[in-house]
């Protein structure tokens, strides 16, 4: 089942020795906790938009039947009879349903230690020999800032640090799943892609200020970047993040080579927005804030269209335009975009000429 | 010889060991012949005193032979228990197996075929106890275990999703944004 540990027995002067080598991925977390905060970055409403549209909701997979709900049986679909406006109503009520099952995980940066302390009264030393912890109880406060102090045996009265205070706030004692502790484990499941399972357990087990946590996700990404499996995160509330990360590890062409692969170049303007919202490096600029305003509010995309109209093949060939610009002056693989590139151009071509003969058989209607 | 005391200690002594080499010859020789009658009657259908490895049950339902038995059904789907009128008792029997043995007629869907191990990494067979709509563990009453195997599923299939082998739908987290707004600003 887990096939990246390799078993070898050695025989040497009649001693068994058991080697266990397990063949290791090289993946380095990284954690976002360095000076810059990704948090405004990730908050503001540009980012978030261009998040949500690269994720490319698929509403087959956001409504999927998932078996969370613990009940024992399931509800029968029911069918209903509208007119236009309920019709309407009943899309829009089912939007905002989607919108909140694919709120996007907060990208926060690691949280700073505690080490405030309040007194230092040596006078208390030898009182007991253990410490004192006390919690503020009143009804109403958040976790997060509830007043939790310590009186150490040698007299110090400081505030607790971060794993004393979740102990504290959350009662009992929550074990840690061992797919996380274990590295075997966690690489196994990497290898088996599941990755939705990772991620949503991770959301579920820690806060995402957690060193833990940013571990776990940037291993995660950085797999799932590795292997070319966006398909896997696409239409789950992963994506924004994962998106965000790759971005600003400057590690995104790989995303983009898949987008052009896959034929979505206005992705690849949104993607090229994204990086310019984060880091402010691209020489075309301008043209870029003109040209994201026009593809955000163009409907999401699943399959490739035969009807394209002329407003459609005009924003094409801009974003066509604006991604030659990219590969020549920021990408970072250069010549796979390029033929990626040049394939999906024959590609449009052939798609331009058949929407363009079909509304001329139609008579242009 | 020298002390009467000694004398006397050592005729106990060897007169206890007498007694009890006489016992155990006269024990060894019932004993023997339970056994004897025991493994005359034990039949190698019943016998679970073997343990099969993990790796060897993994690969058993591989095989043609499962296959040929089982086919596409879970394990549990044609078994029916025996019991008196319509309904049966809320609890399926404590166990089959007692002493090594199958002690009953009709053991459980687990315990009557010796190569299905309850293992947490044997995800295939476990699979088949977990509903396929609700994502919840079957009870025995509708898959006919008997109570301890029912007990040796349920540590497997939590060990099996604590530690990645089984997957499941996790319960859905919602994020209050304010909270790490402020934080951040």
């Amino acid at each position: 089942m887990h096939k990246n540990t390799r078993n070898v027995i050695i025989h040497y002067n009649n001693l068994q020795i058991l080697a266990i080598s397990s063949r290791k991925l090289s993946i380095v977390p990284s954690l976002y906790d360095g000076e810059q905060d990704p948090g405004p970055k990730f908050f503001c409403s540009g980012v978030q938009a261009l998040l949500k549209r690269l994720t490319r909701p698929d509403f087959a997979k956001v409504f999927r039947k998932r078996t969370n709900s613990n009940l024992p049986f399931l509800k029968t679909p029911k069918y209903k009879f509208l007119t236009n406006e309920e019709l309407d109503a009943e899309i829009s009520k089912a939007n905002k349903t989607a919108a909140w099952l694919l709120q996007m995980p907060p990208v926060v940066k690691v949280h700073d230690p505690i080490n405030e302390v309040f007194s230092k009264d040596p006078a208390l030393v030898g009182y007991d020999s253990s410490k004192y912890v006390f919690t503020d109880i009143t009804f109403g406060v958040p976790n997060e800032q509830r007043l939790i102090v310590e009186r150490d045996p040698d007299g110090t009265l400081q505030s607790c640090d971060h794993d004393t205070r979740k102990r504290l706030n959350q009662g009992r004692k929550v074990k840690e799943p061992t797919m996380f502790s274990d590295e075997e484990k966690f690489h196994g499941l990497l290898e088996e892609e599941k990755y939705e399972f990772i991620l949503d357990r991770a959301c579920i087990q820690y806060e995402p200020n957690e060193p833990t946590y940013q571990k776990v996700t940037s291993i995660t990404y950085q797999h799932v970047d590795l292997k070319t499996n966006f398909n896997m995160l696409r239409s789950t509330r992963h994506f924004g993040p994962m998106a965000f990360y790759l971005t600003w590890h400057q590690s995104m062409d790989n995303l983009m080579l898949e987008l052009l692969q896959t034929g979505f170049v206005r992705e690849t303007v949104l993607l090229m927005g994204l990086r310019q919202a984060i880091h402010e490096d691209i020489a075309f600029a301008d043209e870029l804030n003109e040209l994201v305003p026009q593809i955000l509010p163009t409907p999401v995309q699943l399959k490739k269209s035969e009807n394209l109209s002329e407003e459609d093949i005009n924003l094409d060939n801009k974003c066509i335009d604006c991604v030659v610009k990219y590969i020549t002056k920021n990408s970072a693989m250069k010549s796979q975009q390029e033929l990626a590139l040049q394939g999906f151009r024959e590609e449009y071509q052939q798609l331009v000429e058949l929407s363009r003969g079909l509304r001329k058989a139609h008579g242009n209607v | 010889m020298s002390h009467p005391a000694n004398f006397r200690s050592l005729l106990h002594r060897i007169a206890l060991s007498d007694i009890k080499a006489v016992s155990r010859y006269y024990c060894n020789k019932n004993d023997e012949n339970i056994d004897e009658e025991q493994k005359r009657t034990v039949d190698p259908s019943k016998d679970r005193t073997k343990i099969i490895p993990v790796e060897t049950s993994i690969r058993y339902l591989e095989s043609k032979a499962y296959g040929e038995t089982y086919g596409n059904n879970p394990v549990w789907k044609l078994y029916r228990r025996n019991h008196k009128g319509g309904i049966p008792p809320r609890k399926t029997r404590k166990s089959c197996v007692r002493g090594g043995i199958i002690t009953t007629g009709n053991p459980c869907p687990i315990c009557r075929d010796e190569y299905l191990v309850l293992d947490h990494r044997n995800t295939k067979l476990l699979q088949q106890f977990i509903s396929e709509y609700t994502g919840q563990i079957l009870e025995p009453f509708n898959t006919g275990l008997c109570q301890k195997k029912q007990k040796e599923l349920l540590i497997a299939i939590e060990r099996a999703w604590d530690q990645g082998y089984l997957t499941y739908d996790i319960p859905f987290r919602h994020y209050d944004y304010s909270l790490y707004i402020k934080s951040s600003n």
